[in-house]
């Protein structure tokens, strides 16, 4: 799929400018993961999810719906031309958006929870999957931004063991005594980390797989 | 691949000057060979279309089965230019063509019809040209029958090209078309012996093909020639306002050369929702204008000067009749928008409603009601 999308971007102002805003998704992701985490594990008392955070996640949510109007323009005028491609974005887009959704739940998560996240039992269970997936971000984009196989399939490596440990946490919470806020809070947030490392994979194999294939990583389906 | 795609670029821009000699070369042959076909034939003609109307419907039969105006306007100015279509017969199937091009944008909703919501929209969008047309026909048909208000600002305009020395312009071209298309004509008649009107016949079919081969291929070699510019453009301007949707879709069309290619493009648009209808007709209406470059291109073939002053530029101005009936349509029609607008979009929802008023909309205005009352006024 790399060179259908190396050719969208040397073809159509349209695509490049779509592309463009799909690079600026990642980021805008990436700082609503890391804006909800940093808030939930260092702020003691959370009262209400900041607007500028609602903002950043309206901005990617609109950034997703002028991505569709783009494609969709393009093969309007356009309507043979960079077909899969133009399917493999406007696939990819419901992802990055997914993953904005997710992160402002994390958010939410800690507003639940009513304290600190750095004092409940699992937190070093799960701050490493936290960081995992943090510095997926910035592979990421610079995968999309260089149509970079090598990148792309580094982070397809990582989709395993990060799911795993998720459900590990998971499965421990069964087994350990903690109180009920505390169980909330940590299955929600490995849910939302293994949702998360979907949907980034979901996109980084976008870059790798053809058309029919993306979302799924050696004929399993990305959860 | 700077210098590959400057390579590239300059072929097509070959390509392009090629074909707009067949072209050309194409409506010479059109006017050739109906004076081939002599006098008699000419005032069958004549006689045939000195009805208005079987000439208006004729020109909307001929364009809806063919589904271009540039090609049907540019042979009735082939026609026109070669003295066998006066002027007075040669405006209404101008309007005709006008109204008849329409019918690709209605097939291209058509498309959307499994999509309720899509279908209304797209359908909407495609009638609004359909109305446009009517209404422009309703006002100015029955002024132009009256007081040949088109025919007197085309033979105004026509005046005005003279006067800036279009005529004097013509001349190289006619050096290189006119002894290609006597050398053709000769070429048959010494060769295979046959009579003026078997050689006009197969000049008449030659012409046929090569004005719709060479506006085809042009269409697409100008349509890539100008694509990315196009994406740019119709994502800049024609979200904006009235006035830029109105002229993109003028200049777009002028350089594709093709309104159907144009209208077509932004159908979609509306049915996804992503393009208002208020911007939409005004792009329509540009287009509308814009086509009619074609037709002004093939009238240069048809400027003489060796048959008098009364015959000399009739082609040009059955071609600025075209420009003109647009113009003074938009003129009208654009300030009153919400009359079209508000027509397309009820019809929009019968047809979403039930389809099959979809169906006997296309079929009714563009192929039976037209060969009716052609049927009927020969």
């Amino acid at each position: 799929m790399t060179n259908e999308l190396m050719d969208m971007l040397r073809g159509s102002p349209l695509i490049k400018k779509a592309i463009e805003l799909f690079i600026d998704m990642i980021s805008g992701d990436e700082h609503l993961y890391n804006e909800a985490w940093r808030v939930i594990s260092t702020e003691e008392n959370i009262e209400r999810i900041p607007q500028s955070f609602y903002d950043k996640d309206i901005e990617v949510n609109n950034q997703e719906k002028e991505i569709r109007r783009l494609l969709f323009e393009h093969l309007t005028i356009r309507p043979s031309h960079d077909i899969s491609g133009c399917l493999v974005l406007m696939s990819l887009v419901k992802d990055a958006e997914r993953i904005g959704d997710y992160s402002k739940n994390i958010f939410e998560a800690g507003v639940l929870y009513r304290g600190t996240i750095k004092d409940i039992k699992f937190f070093t269970r799960l701050l490493p999957t936290q960081k995992n997936i943090a510095d997926s971000f910035p592979v990421l984009r610079e995968a999309f931004k260089n149509s970079d196989v090598k990148l792309a399939n580094d982070i397809l490596k990582n989709y395993t063991p990060i799911k795993r440990e998720c459900d590990r946490i998971l499965n421990e919470l069964f087994e350990a005594e903690v109180s009920t806020n505390e169980a909330v809070v940590t299955a929600m947030l490995s849910r939302y980390f293994k949702r998360i490392n979907s949907h980034i994979s979901n996109i980084a194999s976008g870059l790798v797989y053809p058309l029919n294939e993306i979302d799924f990583v050696s004929g399993d389906i990305l959860e | 691949m700077f210098k590959t795609l400057r390579l590239s670029t300059l072929l097509k821009i070959v390509l392009v000057l090629s074909l707009l000699y067949i072209f050309l070369l194409g409506i010479k042959f059109t006017g050739t060979s109906f004076k081939l076909f002599g006098q008699d034939f000419a005032e069958n003609l004549i006689s045939m279309y000195s009805n208005p109307f079987c000439g208006l419907f004729t020109g909307i039969l001929v364009t809806s089965i063919i589904q271009s105006s540039s090609t049907t306007t540019s042979l009735i100015v082939g026609l026109a230019g070669s003295g066998v279509l006066p002027i007075e017969a040669a405006i209404p199937m101008v309007m005709g063509a006008n109204m008849g091009t329409t019918i690709t944008n209605v097939l291209v909703s058509l498309t959307f019809i499994t999509r309720k919501e899509d279908f209304r929209r797209a359908f909407t969008a495609a009638t609004m040209h359909d109305f446009f047309n009517i209404f422009t026909i309703l006002v100015f048909f029955p002024l132009e029958m009256t007081f040949h208000i088109i025919e007197k600002s085309a033979l105004f305009l026509t005046d005005v090209f003279q006067g800036v020395g279009g005529v004097t312009f013509t001349s190289p071209l006619k050096l290189v078309i006119d002894p290609v298309a006597r050398g053709f004509q000769h070429f048959l008649a010494d060769t295979f012996g046959v009579s003026d009107v078997v050689v006009g016949i197969v000049m008449l079919v030659m012409a046929i093909a090569l004005v719709i081969f060479s506006l085809i291929y042009l269409v697409k070699t100008m349509r890539s020639l100008v694509i990315n510019t196009t994406e740019r453009v119709i994502d800049k301007y024609i979200f904006r306002n009235i006035f830029t949707a109105f002229m993109l879709g003028m200049l777009l069309t002028a350089v594709v050369q093709s309104s159907s290619v144009t209208t077509s493009m932004i159908v979609p648009l509306v049915a996804a929702g992503f393009l208002a209808l208020d911007r939409a007709y005004p792009f329509t209406l540009g287009a509308n204008i814009g086509t009619t470059i074609t037709a002004i291109l093939a009238s240069l073939a048809t400027i003489s000067s060796d048959n008098g002053a009364s015959v000399t530029t009739i082609g040009l101005t059955v071609a600025l009749s075209h420009l003109v009936f647009n113009i003074y349509g938009t003129i009208i029609f654009l300030p009153l928008r919400k009359i079209p607008i508000y027509c397309a979009t009820r019809l929009g929802n019968v047809a979403a409603e039930s389809k099959k008023w979809a169906f006997i909309f296309v079929i009714g205005v563009f192929f039976i009601l037209p060969l009716l009352i052609v049927f009927l006024t020969r």
